[in-house]
């Protein structure tokens, strides 16, 4: 299933048949646009990266707190899963794909409202057939509007969950977009009149500013192997700035509304390492990815790169095997790499996990699911919360109030649990 | 009856005799060990290692287990006061051991932290011991070498050994609860995919590990099923295994069976042969090959003659199958492969009977008649087949074809004598008949299927459409040349003029040749209706075409008694041709409607539609002009289902479905416009023109629920049909005085049935045996209209069945199944008189097979039959098999056994049936009481001969 991440907007690599490469930077195509713009690589720093030696750490090591917040269960909040989540001061703003509606809870994990998605297809005098695909809040911190997208159609509501505009909106597919607060616009994948794509492009007031990474529209039609491109924006959670990533690039950018930049260049051990060349040769393999690696470790890039404080978070993703441990924290001050499989419970998460990485449940497509400056989220379903809980059985386990109630009085069927952490920062 | 509880006794008495040896192994384990595993050098816990408990005397593992999610690990029912070992390991660490015990007094032992040290990935490799069970990555694999069994264990002993594994009665394997939907070998079927050819032959020494992996759509890993893989050693993926057995017994029976099988990487090539005179008929090279598995060292029920067959079977067949894969290692979209099979079968069968039929007519008048026959039949079949598979990710094309020879040859007698209810003799029809047919068909066929995803990938017909494709072709010819001399002679005490004689020469030749083509084409609503429109609906079209024609041929010629010469019977000799078009397009909408809460419960509700319409021409050419017809028939065949299927995730998964379908029948030429031959007076068929085609409506509901929320999990399930049948065809039969009977086909209503059956399994698993209980029940009844002598009938007919059943093993030592099975009959007229006749069965089966020493088997099979009919005394016979099998050699290659068969030579084969308005009551040959001595071995090598040194 596709589902967005917090960093912008995201899909697992290895669920998706099609997969996607840039072309190499400096392929010099004709553009309407003029000359493709530079990336500036003179700050870049390595990253050593060797995944089987990620370290493991305890919650409290890396946290100052925990809270898990059950969301209330009632015939009105009852939903399926949390696909994308945003906060407020005062809300969580969830969306649930598979009902396609927009649900808001306080943030004690009280239902407040919510905005249906047949109520949402009928704002956009669309049929059933539409799916509700994005959700996002505008960035006025004030009050915010949650801006939904379905069809061609982007469908304003106020926390209220009351229609507030309605504009038409079409994306290409596989185009991602993320509007900085001073106005600059950037965009993946982005199409021109003639034959020409971009892997990013950034916008300013509906003139373009600059433009990277272009590639034929039907350079990659006949390959089995790569059918697209793919390029991901991962929100850095600072204002004006925005981490990009590309498929078989083991290179970490920052964007500014002025310029690209390497920031950092992973560097794997040769076992994990694509050849240099691999792009290229990858239009040559008739073969799917996952038939190619079968009996490889090669990692087919970095994603979800998110930076607290000197913390870099980010995924990798690997073709064949199974990868649920694939999600890394890498402690730039000290150099110190952590795996997010191995960080143990202790006292101050009351001995429960805080992803569900290991139980091979959510956390594996979506990642956390958002930063708001002070706290991670993440999520559970009650199913896999109560499956945690059965390995703290025959312990003397004492939990606070609001977890007593819930595993005495909730089911596996109850809604799912929203996880807060606050990073320690130095 | 005395004997049946008295055997029961014997049997509970003899397996509980040796209590010392089943109890041997089963110590007092009462204590409980516990720890966490830490991984300290990365500092962390360390999950999905594998931890084995020794017994430091004599290095035998107790127990095992895996590390939970938080390194974690906890031993229950481990022994006291004993030096225990305790071993844990991962791949790319370090082993590591630690001598413990747990103290009498505690009954408890905290092991704390054992800390592990990450280690080269070599080191796994010269790591001499194995752990047990392993997780890599999504794949659970049990090692074979950590298991100590007897060199001559085969996999299925092994797989007994593994606690996470059980084996079912029926052959069904389950691991942690869950059913395995297919076993390969080194990731292929092994000869034809049955999991009894792997499990009972592989050496366990030549396996290296047992995978068990999900092969789930990864949008619903609830919805998954396991797959097993027996990863065999290096250079064991080559080698041969066979069976040769001889049987010599009493009363000139004998038995004897071939097998070899050869495997390598690429191919598998079977080459089996049997010949006996014990009813032991398998029709198939996978039959014979399923018959003859090597099998280990577990105690398992035997493989016994069919002694409820009809007469005496002395089948001889053998054959071959070959099987090529081309693309070997290409990707598990790729398929090349070629499958060929020749199975050849000559059967001789002896079979006499005698039975009386009771006819129940109106006013409470029968006519009972008498007959006994002796029948003498040879048949040779022979079937030559081979199909080619092409796959790729999109498409795959498969060309298959088969050529069979028949010959038969046989000769009957039947005596038949009738009376009236006052037991006065009325007539008698006496017929030998002498007969040899030769046959030969030929089947030539071709599939292409190419799936939706490749337009819609293409783009073929514009974006986000596609469009799915299947053609099937299928041509077959068959000629037969029957020849026969029929002899008959009829004597009536009531009318000498009816008197006849018969002495009649058949020659018939004919030849058919069958074409059908199926066309269909799949998710038609996105080329229609785009991709966006009627969400969730899908619409198919297919097309049956089925062409047959049928050339006939017959020369009936009749005894001249003056001449002393055979002549030409004009009536009965005829040249005709037959030809039906059948050509049905239906068309078929379905509507899914699913709804579903992540990691809760997914609902999904099928509709489907189909409006189908059957156009059949039929036309007939014949010397005869009243046999040429021209007829058409016509029919609309609505059909219309729901299924409901609800999957509460890790808890039940129920299915509810309705279905509403119709069926056309028509009648065939015979029915129609017969040449009517006489020779058989007690049984005269005359056609009528005015048949129409009958038309079926049934309703069906069933529903099941797989509870899955227990290790010994439940499941049920029920069905229930009903029909009514308009212008059923159905008969109309005249029986005069002598009772010479006449029948015509008629067209009549008010034919209906509705039945019922339903079971319920479950299975409990033991520390050292298993019990597996099931139940079932059936019922069905049904009204069938008839005419007799020109009064309407319904016959009515109730069935009932009842069925338990309970599989018992233990340990390596005893297989036990115990069942008891309950039927009745009856059938009741309504309209000619009300005469009812009653017929109720039980049967209690009692199979066991006991280990007296690892070599030294013994096996009974025990069945108590009762046969109760009305107005006859209830019949009472128990058949008791029994055997004791020894193997010698150093790889138990070869097998003694003595067999006693029927020991208490009560078999005696009751014929008992109700059919509409008669009942038949008789009994027929049947094998009896045998003794068996016979030696068996089997060759078996597994991994070239020089490698094996080498390994060794």
């Amino acid at each position: 299933m596709l589902k967005t991440r917090c960093s912008l907007l995201f899909y697992n690599y290895k669920t998706t048949v099609f997969i996607v490469v840039t072309l190499l930077i400096c392929n010099s195509g004709n553009s309407l646009f003029g000359q493709t713009a530079s990336v500036d690589t003179s700050h870049i720093k390595i990253l050593r990266i060797d995944p089987e030696n990620a370290n493991g750490t305890t919650v409290s090591k890396l946290f100052e707190k925990v809270n898990f917040i059950p969301l209330e269960t009632s015939k009105d909040s009852f939903f399926s899963d949390i696909d994308r989540l945003e906060t407020t001061s005062k809300y969580f703003v969830i969306l649930d794909i598979s009902t396609g509606s927009i649900l808001i809870f306080n943030k004690t994990g009280k239902f407040y409202k919510k905005v249906s998605g047949s109520k949402i297809r009928t704002d956009a005098g669309l049929n059933a057939s539409y799916r509700v695909g994005k959700m996002e809040l505008t960035d006025d911190k004030e009050s915010p509007l949650i801006q939904v997208s379905v069809g061609d159609y982007s469908l304003f509501y106020n926390l209220e969950c009351q229609l507030v505009r309605k504009e038409s909106s079409k994306l290409p597919p596989r185009s991602r977009m993320h509007r900085f607060s001073e106005g600059t616009l950037f965009q993946t994948n982005y199409p021109t009149k003639d034959s020409t794509c971009y892997g990013l492009v950034s916008f300013k007031a509906n003139k373009i500013l600059n433009s990277y990474f272009p590639y034929q529209k039907n350079q990659y039609k006949n390959s089995e192997f790569i059918a697209d491109i793919d390029a991901r924006l991962n929100n850095s959670y600072i204002d004006n700035e925005l981490f990009f990533t590309r498929r078989f690039d083991y290179q970490i950018y920052k964007a500014t509304p002025q310029s690209l930049t390497v920031e950092y260049r992973v560097v794997f051990p040769a076992m994990y390492h694509l050849p240099v060349d691999f792009e290229q040769t990858a239009l040559t393999i008739k073969e799917m990815p996952q038939e190619y690696f079968r009996n490889d470790q090669k990692l087919a890039g970095v994603s979800d790169v998110l930076k607290i404080d000197s913390k870099l978070f980010f995924r990798l993703a690997e073709y064949g095997k199974s990868s649920y441990h694939d999600a890394f924290i890498y402690d730039l001050k000290a150099e110190n790499l952590i795996s997010i499989s191995h960080i143990e419970p202790d006292s101050l998460s009351s001995f429960l996990p805080v992803t569900d990485l290991n139980e091979r449940n959510g956390f594996s497509n979506s990642n956390f699911d958002f930063f708001d400056g002070n706290y991670l989220y993440t999520h559970f379903s009650a199913y896999a919360f109560f499956k945690m809980k059965e390995l703290n059985d025959n312990k003397n386990i004492t939990y606070n109030p609001e977890l007593i109630r819930f595993f005495d009085k909730e089911s596996r069927k109850s809604n799912p649990i929203i996880v807060e952490l606050k990073p320690i920062k130095n | 009856m005395w004997l049946r509880p008295l055997i029961i006794i014997i049997i509970a008495f003899f397996f509980h005799a040796h209590p010392v040896y089943a109890q041997q192994k089963i110590p007092v384990n009462i204590g409980s060990a516990k720890g966490i595993l830490r991984d300290t050098v990365r500092n962390y816990l360390l999950r999905s290692a594998t931890l084995s408990v020794y017994k430091v005397a004599d290095s035998s593992l107790l127990s095992y287990q895996v590390s939970n999610n938080n390194g974690e690990f906890n031993f229950k029912n481990l022994p006291l006061n004993t030096p225990l070992r305790i071993e844990a390991s991962h791949i790319g660490y370090q082993t590591i051991n630690k001598i413990f015990s747990i103290p009498e007094n505690t009954k408890f032992i905290d092991l704390k932290t054992l800390k592990v040290s990450p280690g080269t990935v070599t080191l796994k490799e010269v790591s001499i011991s194995v752990p047990p069970i392993t997780m890599n990555g999504d794949t659970l694999e049990f090692n074979a070498a950590a298991f100590k069994l007897d060199s001559n264990a085969v996999v299925e002993d092994l797989m007994r050994k593994i606690p996470n594994i059980t084996l079912w009665g029926d052959g069904k394997i389950t691991v942690n609860g869950r059913e395995v939907k297919s076993v390969l070998v080194n990731g292929k079927p092994f000869f034809g995919g049955n999991p009894k050819i792997a499990t009972q032959n592989l050496p366990k020494n030549t396996l290296e590990k047992i995978q068990v992996y999900n092969t789930a759509p990864k949008d619903n890993p609830q919805d998954s099923t396991l797959e097993m893989n027996l990863k065999l050693k290096k250079g064991k993926n080559i080698g041969y295994f066979g069976k040769i057995g001889i049987g010599l017994g009493t009363d000139k029976r004998y038995e004897t069976d071939a097998s070899l099988n050869l495997f390598s990487p690429k191919m598998q090539l079977t080459i089996a042969g049997a010949s006996n005179n014990v009813n032991k008929v398998a029709s198939n090279i996978s039959t014979l090959l399923e018959n003859s598995t090597f099998k280990g060292v577990y105690a398992g029920i035997d493989y016994m003659p069919d002694f409820r067959l009809s007469g005496i079977k002395r089948p001889t067949e053998g054959g071959f199958t070959f099987n090529y894969d081309f693309a070997d290692n290409k990707g598990p979209n790729q398929q090349r492969t070629l499958a060929s099979n020749y199975f050849l079968q000559n059967s001789n069968q002896k079979a006499s009977s005698n039975t009386q039929t009771i006819t129940a007519l109106a006013n409470a008048n029968t006519v009972i008649e008498n007959a006994s026959s002796n029948d003498n039949k040879e048949r040779t079949h022979q079937i030559f087949n081979s199909s080619y598979k092409w796959a790729n990710e999109y498409s795959n094309v498969n060309f298959s074809h088969s050529i069979g020879i028949n010959h038969n040859i046989g000769t009957g007698e039947t005596s038949r004598s009738s009376q009236n209810e006052k037991h006065q003799l009325i007539s008698t029809n006496n017929s030998k008949d002498n007969s040899s047919g030769d046959g030969t068909n030929l089947t030539f066929s071709i599939n292409y299927n190419l799936s939706p995803a490749y337009s819609r990938k293409k783009q073929l017909l514009g974006p986000n459409k596609s469009l799915g494709f299947n053609l099937n072709y299928k041509i077959s010819t068959e000629q037969n040349h029957n020849s026969k001399n029929n002899i008959t002679e009829f004597i009536s005490f009531i009318d000498h003029q009816q008197n006849k004689r018969f002495d009649r020469l058949y020659d018939l030749k004919s030849t058919n040749t069958n074409q059908e083509v199926k066309l269909s084409f799949s998710d038609l609503k996105t080329v229609l209706f785009g991709d966006k429109r009627l969400p969730r609906v899908s619409l198919n079209l297919v097309n049956y075409l089925t062409l047959l024609n049928k050339e006939e041929q017959s020369n009936i010629k009749d005894i001249n008694p003056s001449l002393n010469d055979y002549v030409v019977n004009p009536h009965l000799t005829n040249v005709s041709s037959y030809r039906s078009i059948r050509e049905s397009p239906a068309f078929t909408i379905q509507k899914l409607y699913a709804k579903g809460m992540a990691n809760r419960y997914i609902k999904r509700l099928a509709i489907s539609v189909q409006a189908k319409v059957d156009f059949l021409s039929q036309t007939n050419r014949s010397e005869k002009s009243f046999q040429n017809l021209d007829l058409l028939y016509k029919r609309f065949l609505p059909f219309a289902s729901a299924i409901f299927t609800d999957n509460q995730f890790g808890h039940s998964y129920k299915e509810y479905s309705l279905s509403y379908s119709t069926k056309m029948n028509i009648p065939n030429i015979e029915q129609l416009a017969p040449l009517v031959d006489s020779t058989n007076l007690y049984y005269i068929q005359k056609g009528n023109l005015n048949l129409k085609s009958s038309y079926t409506q049934s309703l069906s509901f069933s529903f099941e629920n797989r509870i899955l929320r227990t290790k010994n999990k439940l499941d049920y399930r029920l069905a229930i049909e009903a029909a009514m049948i308009k212008n059923n065809l159905t008969d109309s039969m005249l029986i005069d005085a002598q009772n010479i009977r006449t029948n015509y086909v008629v067209n009549s209503d008010g034919s209906k049935y509705i039945s019922y059956g339903g079971s319920i399994n479950k299975a409990y698993k033991l520390k050292t045996s298993e019990i597996q209980l099931s139940l079932s029940s059936s019922f069905s009844h049904s009204r069938n209209p008839g005419y007799i002598n020109g009064v309407l009938n319904y016959s009515n007919f109730f069935g009932t069945t009842s069925r338990i059943k309970i599989f018992y093993t233990l340990k390596d030592l005893l297989a036990l199944e115990l069942s008891e099975e309950y039927r009745t009959y009856s059938s009741k007229q309504a309209g000619l008189n009300h005469v009812q006749f009653d017929n109720v069965n039980s049967l209690t089966t009692i199979s066991a097979s006991y280990k007296l020493t690892k070599k030294f088997s013994i096996n009974n099979n025990i069945s108590f039959n009762r046969n109760t009919s009305s107005g006859l005394k209830p019949i009472n016979y128990t058949i008791w098999n029994t055997s004791a099998s020894y193997r010698f050699l150093k790889g138990n290659n070869m097998e003694f056994k003595f067999s006693a068969l029927d020991l208490l030579r009560q078999n005696t084969s009751i014929i008992s049936r109700i059919t509409a308005n008669n009942q038949v009551l008789g009994t027929q040959n049947v094998l009896r009481q045998y003794f068996m001595t016979s030696l068996v071995y089997y060759p078996r090598q597994f991994g070239k001969k020089i490698n094996q040194k080498k390994t060794e």
